[in-house]
C-alpha cells in the first residue's frame, strides 16, 4: 500500500505542477512506482508539462463518472518504463463534478496499486483544494521567496494541520532568485522556514532551464548541469528517507564584464 | 412558625423566606405580613421603605420572582431592592469561572486562524500576519506577534494588552482599534501596555506605569 502526498501552496504560480512533476519523475527513475494525479480540473496543465498530452485518451472525471474504470485512463510515461504514470484533470467538466467520496475511491485505488500517488492540486483554497487535501496522506506545501507566497502558505498549512494528516505536511522554498539573496533584498530562507514551521524539505533555484524544460515536455529534474534539477533529486532523495544536508549556500560565480562578454555559456 | 421571617438592619428591612417551606405558602405569609402592617395602598406618605427578599439555598424560577414583583408593586410605599440568594446556579457559576480564568497558548496561530478565550490570555506562542487573537479579559504576550491582538472582546474596556507590541498590526480593546504602522511603532517596542483611556481611546504607557495610570484612571471614571 502507498502513500498519497498532495503538492498544494495555496497561491497560484509558484511552481506546483512543476515539483509534480520533477519529483515524481526522479521517483520513478529511482525505481518506485509514482501516479501522478492532477487535480486542476477545468485548468489541466500537468500533461503538458510531462509531454503527455497527446496520449490521454479519458481523464479522471470518466473514472468518477464509471465511463471507463482507472486503468483504462491511466496514461504511461514510455521515458520511465512501468514505473510512471498520469491520470489527467478533464478540460471540459464542471470541478463540482468530483467530489470527496468519489475522489476517495480513486485515490484509495491507486495507493494499491503505486507507492507514491502524486496529487497535483489547484491553486485557492475552496472546492478543489478542499477536495485534493482531503484524500492525502502528507503535503508537500510549495512557497516562493516572497510575501503573498508565504503568506498564503502560512493560510495552507493553518488548514492542513487542523486536518491531522498521517505524515506532516512538508516545505519546499521554489523559485528561489540567487542574486537577491546575495543583494539581500528577498525574504531569507531561515526567516520563512522559521516562520511557518515546518520541517524543509528543499530549496530550488529558479532557472530559465526549469521553463525551457517544461516547454519542452521534459522535467529539468536530469539535467546534470541544472541546480534546480539537482535540487528536485536531493528533494525526492530525502522524501525516500536519505539523509542528503541542505545547502543553503547561495554564492553565484558573479560574472563579470569579460566574462559576460566572452563567457556566454 | 411562620414561613417567613422579617428583619431589620442597616441596610434597610429583608424578608427571609425559609429555605424549606413551601413557596406558595411563604408568599401568603407576606402577604399577610404587609396587610398586618396597614400599609396603604396611596402614596401619601413620602417615606419608601425597601426590602431585600433573601431566599437562603434556594434558587427562585423566574415565575416566582415575577409574582413576588407584581405584589410589590401594588404598593408604592413598598420598594422591592432585590432578591438575594446563597447560591448560584451551574450555568452562572461556570460563566464567573470562565471569565476569570487564565489561559496558557504557546502554539502557532497561522495566517486565517482566529483563536477565542475566555478570561485572561497569557500567549507564549507565535500570531502570524492575518492572524487574531481574542480574550475577553486582558492578554499577556510573550512570545512573537503580527495580526491582530483583541482584548476586553466584545465590550469589556477594562482589559488591557501588555508586552512588545511593535510588530503587531492591530491592537483592539472592547470596541476600539488602534493600528501599528511605522510611524507611531515605536511607541510600543518593549515593555509595555495598551489600555483605554478617559477619552475612550487606546493608550500606550511603561509597564512600571500600570498600577498608577489604572487606579488614576478608575478615580475619574467612577
Amino acid at each position: 500500500m502507498g502513500i498519497s502526498i498532495v503538492v498544494t501552496s495555496g497561491k497560484g504560480g509558484v511552481g506546483k505542477t512543476t515539483t509534480t512533476a520533477n519529483v515524481s519523475t526522479v521517483l520513478a527513475s529511482l525505481g518506485k512506482k509514482v501516479c501522478m494525479v492532477d487535480l486542476d480540473i477545468g485548468l489541466r496543465n500537468l500533461d503538458a508539462v510531462m509531454g503527455l498530452t497527446n496520449r490521454v485518451v479519458y481523464d479522471i472525471v470518466d473514472v468518477a463518472q464509471h465511463r471507463v474504470v482507472v486503468s483504462q485512463a491511466l496514461v504511461r510515461d514510455p521515458r520511465f518504463e512501468d514505473n510512471l504514470y498520469l491520470l489527467a484533470a478533464s478540460q471540459f467538466a464542471d470541478k463540482y463534478v468530483l467530489d470527496k467520496d468519489s475522489l476517495a475511491l480513486i485515490i484509495n485505488e491507486l495507493k494499491q496499486r503505486f507507492d507514491f500517488v502524486m496529487i497535483d492540486c489547484p491553486a485557492g483554497i475552496e472546492y478543489g483544494f478542499q477536495n485534493a487535501v482531503s484524500t492525502a496522506d502528507g503535503a508537500l506545501v510549495v512557497t516562493n521567496p516572497e510575501i503573498a507566497s508565504v503568506s498564503d502558505a502560512d493560510r495552507v498549512v493553518g488548514i492542513l494541520e487542523n486536518m491531522n494528516m498521517p505524515i506532516t505536511p512538508h516545505l519546499i522554498i521554489n523559485r528561489i532568485r540567487k542574486n537577491m539573496i546575495n543583494e539581500g533584498t528577498s525574504m531569507r530562507i531561515d526567516d520563512i522556514v522559521n516562520h511557518l514551521g515546518i520541517p524543509l524539505l528543499g530549496i530550488v533555484i529558479d532557472e530559465d532551464k526549469v521553463i525551457s524544460a517544461s516547454n519542452a515536455g521534459q522535467t529539468v529534474a536530469f539535467d546534470r548541469d541544472s541546480s534546480a534539477g539537482h535540487s528536485y533529486q536531493n528533494i525526492a532523495r530525502r522524501m525516500l528517507g536519505e539523509s542528503i544536508p541542505l545547502d543553503l549556500s547561495t554564492d553565484t560565480k558573479k560574472v563579470g564584464f569579460w566574462g559576460r562578454v566572452f563567457g556566454k555559456k | 412558625m411562620s414561613d417567613i421571617i422579617l428583619k431589620g438592619g442597616k441596610d434597610g428591612f429583608s424578608v427571609i423566606f425559609n429555605e424549606n417551606a413551601n413557596y406558595d405558602d411563604a408568599l401568603k405569609d407576606l402577604k399577610e405580613l404587609i396587610m398586618q402592617q396597614n400599609v396603604k395602598s396611596t402614596n401619601e406618605n413620602d417615606d419608601v421603605i425597601s426590602f431585600t427578599i433573601k431566599t437562603g439555598k434556594r434558587l427562585f424560577t423566574n415565575q416566582q420572582r415575577e409574582s413576588i414583583e407584581e405584589f410589590f408593586e401594588k404598593y408604592p410605599q413598598l420598594e422591592l431592592k432585590d432578591i438575594e440568594s446563597d447560591v448560584e446556579d451551574k450555568k452562572k457559576v461556570k460563566e464567573l469561572f470562565d471569565a476569570n480564568k487564565t489561559n496558557v497558548e504557546s502554539g502557532i496561530v497561522r495566517s486565517g486562524q482566529r483563536l477565542e478565550y475566555k478570561g485572561d490570555l497569557i500567549f507564549l506562542g507565535s500570531l502570524h500576519r492575518d492572524a487574531q487573537i481574542c480574550a475577553t479579559g486582558s492578554i499577556y504576550i510573550l512570545g512573537e506577534v503580527s495580526g491582530i491582538v483583541q482584548a476586553g472582546f466584545p465590550d469589556n474596556p477594562n482589559a488591557a494588552i501588555f508586552g512588545n507590541l511593535k510588530d503587531v498590526d492591530q491592537l483592539r480593546i472592547a470596541d476600539v482599534i488602534e493600528i501599528v504602522t511605522d510611524d507611531n511603532r515605536k511607541d510600543f517596542q518593549d515593555g509595555k501596555f495598551a489600555f483605554i483611556n478617559d477619552l475612550h481611546a487606546i493608550s500606550v504607557d511603561d509597564l512600571k506605569n500600570y498600577k498608577d495610570k489604572i487606579n488614576d484612571l478608575r478615580k475619574r471614571t467612577d
